[in-house]
């Protein structure tokens, strides 16, 4: 059993109670810079605690106040517009502050990155979700040329939060992405029509899989480049759903004690 | 002159920017001035309301002041953060202000990162640059950053190297404590001993990183930071 000796009585922040997303705007003539599109603070918390955002991109520091747990607010599009360049990824890491002293209540355990490549952070995500008739099943993956893939889930679960579920989320998200590659690889010809096939390509170009044309048509071929797309996935997302996962079942191990 | 750039291809210099590089900020030798205009090399900045830029002996605050009104102003300073090639020209630019002089009065060169600008992901010696880093303190703070900044271009100095030690502490607060306890805004000068071991710069530092960890100082005042600093502090500089 794991001892965390917690000497500030400061509370750790769940990954799974952060949400924050970043999307990219264009400073003519320069490059692009980020805008923090989406954050939410869940989680039993005072709700007059302050939310404190840090963001870093290499040497650059920059904080802002985001409203309180009850009053939660966006930080200005043009926040970071002194960021620009073609790399848009950085760093977060967010606090809650007592208002009366400015002292730390809770925080992340460590800063995480965050960059404008990944799925949810775009507009229109390139896979729906929808609760529906699936029994027996959990869940499934419907996919056709014509709609973009949809990831239905059984209606019979009440909880519609479930979806940000990380054990549902790491456990589904590696098959939908192999489902998928496996879809694009049948039908490559069409892979720069308009539409959800031309998205996905972009996204796995994004993790550096652009050689559709290359794999040959025997079976154990496609296994392997399923596989290391699959593998790519994850890796490239470990932050995002992996290690939150680990971190949260892990601490429910932990036993703290304040001194 | 109007500022320029050094070109580059895909991010590489030419050959001759390499070897004149290190005659000048390795060998110490003297800048042959050519590389500044020759159209082979560099090519005119495009700004919008950029100002021509005076090179002369002055201090850091007038010369970071100067570069930003041929940049457009200082709120553009650092949109130009990771544009290398304008600052090599810089530093070619102002190459005979930028050495200092060792005891026997031979040039003082320092560590190349100080006159090679080093990719901005490299936190331990980017902030090092000698252009760069008084124009990006320039462009944090303006007018306040003129207790950083009131010495000439050679002098790099104690509380510099302090307070661009760490990203964090480019922060509004952080950075107006230091001033406030080390500034004698009416005399223009740093107060005496604000070098020391002990309620020194350095001494500094490390009591407000430690408060870091217990609190958001960035949120709060300088009265109010300077009130949760050990009080040494407060009694030897206040």
């Amino acid at each position: 059993m794991k001892l965390a000796l917690k000497p500030l009585g400061r509370v750790d922040i769940p990954q799974a109670n952060i949400i924050i997303l970043s999307s990219r705007k264009e400073l003519p003539d320069a490059g692009f810079y980020p805008v923090i599109s989406k954050l939410e603070v869940k989680g039993n918390y005072d709700e007059n605690l302050e939310i404190f955002l840090k963001v870093k991109k290499n040497t650059q520091v920059e904080t802002i106040k985001c409203g309180t747990i009850k009053n939660q607010t966006l930080p200005n599009e043009r926040f970071l517009s002194h960021w620009v360049s073609n790399e848009i990824s950085f760093t977060y890491f967010i606090q809650l502050i007592s208002p009366a002293d400015s002292k730390v209540v809770a925080s992340m355990k460590s800063p995480q990155s965050i960059d404008d490549d990944s799925k949810d952070n775009k507009d229109v995500a390139p896979v729906g979700t929808r609760f529906t008739d699936t029994s027996p099943r959990l869940w499934r993956l419907k996919m056709s040329e014509g709609e973009k893939p949809v990831i239905e889930i059984s209606k019979d679960i009440e909880d519609q939060g479930f979806i940000d579920n990380l054990i549902f989320l790491n456990s589904i998200l590696p098959n939908v992405v192999l489902e998928i590659g496996g879809f694009l690889l049948a039908n490559r010809a069409h892979l720069d029509d308009e539409g959800w096939f031309k998205d996905w390509k972009k996204f796995f170009e994004a993790m550096e899989i652009n050689d559709f044309e290359e794999v040959g048509d025997e079976e154990d071929e496609i296994t392997r480049w399923l596989n290391r797309l699959v593998d790519r996935y994850c890796v490239r997302f470990k932050s995002n759903l992996y290690n939150p996962l680990i971190e949260k079942l892990n601490s429910s191990n932990e036993s703290m004690e304040d001194f | 002159m109007k500022i320029r750039f050094f070109k580059s291809k895909n991010g590489i210099f030419p050959k001759e920017i390499h070897e004149e590089f290190e005659r000048v900020f390795v060998n110490g030798e003297k800048l042959n001035a050519k590389f500044l205009s020759d159209s082979k090399y560099s090519s005119e900045l495009s700004v919008n309301n950029g100002k021509d830029l005076d090179i002369k002996n002055e201090s850091q605050f007038k010369i970071a002041k100067a570069i930003a009104e041929s940049l457009g102003g200082k709120s553009k300073i650092k949109t130009y953060r990771d544009k290398y090639g304008l600052w090599l020209w810089l530093t070619f630019a102002y190459a005979d202000l930028i050495f200092g002089e060792d005891k026997e009065g031979k040039k003082k060169i320092l560590r190349q990162d100080n006159y090679w600008p080093n990719d901005v992901k490299d936190y331990q010696t980017a902030a090092r640059h000698r252009i760069r880093g008084l124009c990006m303190m320039y462009a944090s703070h303006g007018d306040n950053a003129d207790f950083l900044l009131n010495r000439p271009l050679s002098v790099r100095g104690e509380l510099m190297e302090n307070l661009s030690q760490s990203p964090e502490f480019t922060d509004k607060t952080i950075y107006l404590t230091f001033r406030k306890l080390f500034w004698n805004a009416s005399k223009k000068s740093a107060k005496k001993g604000y070098a020391s071991k002990v309620c020194g710069a350095r001494d500094l530092v490390s009591d407000i990183k430690k408060l870091m960890y217990t609190h958001a100082v960035e949120l709060m005042t300088v009265d109010e930071l300077i009130e949760i600093l050990h009080p040494r502090f407060k009694d030897k500089w206040l």
